[in-house]
């Protein structure tokens, strides 16, 4: 496993999962059709309401910015699932599709991880 | 008989907590910590009344709602959304409560010297005996609104956006049916803000209700909540009160209110690099929003979720709080 990034974690769980990088509602209705259950989405903006069918079904999200006072953190809390937030990540196609561990660290720390 | 009749429009401060079914959880909250002492905006509630009264104005809107009540598939629901959201557009406000609010908006005017920074028009929604649910970010704000007509514009935005996909997703999943939503609307001043934050006045990341979180961002805090921006993050040990943990954010983008002659609007800048790698709060002024948040939580019974901001002259403002939804029972 190679650590690809930190961020502030919003719940102290773990979550592992094929990682889907999503950037559009298009794609969203796409991976609805193939079955969200379990796969961990990559978004852009904490501010995304766009996840919301397949929130619910996810194990978790990893965001590229916000904190835990996002609306995206307080409303995954809501479903239990973990969301790592504010997790710079250069190059977010390169991690598209391959399995993904969220976990928990120090305080309100997290990392992702992603297997070769 | 008029005497007694229900006003659709209310100041915040008459707003009392068995109000909560007419005017939503955060105009009720607001109202509390107002009558509490604590340094909140002033504005007025335009009760859920107002929005119930569409559905009997248009009756096909209850049609559609039915259809949505056992409708699964995503796209038909993106339809229904839009749907619901084009008839909300083509009502008309009534006249009596837009002379009500105009009353109220005039009232406003005539008390705030300062009124040039405009008001912001936020949803106050109420889920029936729901605490669980959180509505973060479901429905639309509207910031630095001036004129009565761009209120009452704002007014209706801020209803449409009950139906927007994603309020109507979110509710789905939550298993719960859309008109159980009461939506009521807040009308307060704008604070130009230096700084703006969250805090949790528990630990929702470890479930520790000793210790409180605390996010915070230069200038208004719609950056942070709309998650545009890596904010500092402050852990803090609630008794006695002290600092654990201190975590510094990029802080990428500030969000400010500029007035001009007879306009005022929110305008974003890139953070100058030196406000980037400095700390929101010193460690005093810090402890005195902490010291604010146990008080809150004092007065409001239960762990919550407040929105703050520091004011020009450094007097701590207090946006919004509701419960913290997400809290497992000890």
């Amino acid at each position: 496993m190679k650590r690809v990034g930190n961020g502030l974690i919003s719940l102290k769980l773990n979550a592992e999962g094929e990682l889907r990088y999503i950037t559009s509602v298009q794609e969203v209705v796409k991976l609805l059709k193939e079955g969200p259950n379990g796969k961990i989405a990559l978004v852009d903006d904490a501010g995304t309401t766009f996840l919301a069918p397949v929130l619910s079904k996810l194990a978790g999200v990893v965001c590229r910015s916000g904190a835990l006072g996002s609306h995206l953190a307080i409303v995954t809390r809501e479903f239990e699932i973990p969301a790592l937030m504010g997790v710079q990540i250069e190059n977010p196609q390169e991690i598209h599709g391959k399995h993904a561990v969220i976990e928990p660290e120090d305080g309100t720390s997290g990392a992702l991880y992603i297997r070769e | 008989m008029r005497a007694n009749r229900i006003p659709l429009v209310q100041p915040l401060d008459t707003i009392r907590p068995e109000d909560i079914e007419t005017h939503g959880g955060k105009a009720t909250n607001i109202a509390r910590l107002k009558l509490a002492g604590f340094c909140v905006p002033r504005g007025f509630s335009i009760s859920s009344l107002s929005f119930n009264r569409i559905r009997k104005s248009l009756p096909e809107i209850n049609k559609f709602l039915d259809r949505l009540e056992d409708e699964e598939d995503f796209e038909e629901i993106l339809n229904l959304a839009e749907k619901l959201q084009t008839l909300v557009n083509s009502y008309q406000i009534p006249e009596d409560l837009k002379s009500e609010i105009s009353q109220e908006f005039q009232r406003l005017q005539e008390q705030q010297i300062g009124s040039v920074w405009g008001y912001a028009v936020r949803s106050s929604a109420t889920i029936e005996d729901r605490n669980d649910i959180s509505f973060a970010g479901q429905a639309n704000s509207y910031l630095c609104v001036k004129e009565i007509s761009n209120i009452f514009d704002a007014v209706k935005q801020v209803w449409k956006s009950v139906y927007s996909p994603s309020a109507l997703i979110y509710l789905k999943n939550k298993g719960v049916p859309i008109n159980l939503v009461k939506m009521a609307i807040v009308v307060q001043e704008m604070i130009p803000a230096i700084v703006s934050g969250v805090m949790f006045t528990a630990n929702v990341v470890s479930n520790n209700r000793k210790e409180m979180l605390i996010n915070a961002t230069w200038g208004l805090g719609e950056t942070l909540v709309s998650g545009r921006v890596i904010p500092d993050t402050f852990i803090l040990s609630k008794n006695p009160l002290s600092i654990i943990q201190k975590e510094m954010g990029a802080k990428e983008i500030t969000s400010i209110v500029v007035a001009s002659e007879g306009d005022a609007k929110t305008n974003t800048h890139t953070t100058p690099r030196e406000k980037c790698e400095k700390y929101t709060l010193e460690n005093h002024e810090l402890l005195r929003v902490a010291q604010l948040g146990i008080e809150i939580e004092k007065q409001m019974g239960s762990p919550q979720d407040i929105e703050w901001c520091i004011r020009t002259d450094g007097e701590i403002v207090i946006l919004q709080s509701r419960p913290i939804t997400s809290l497992r029972i000890p």
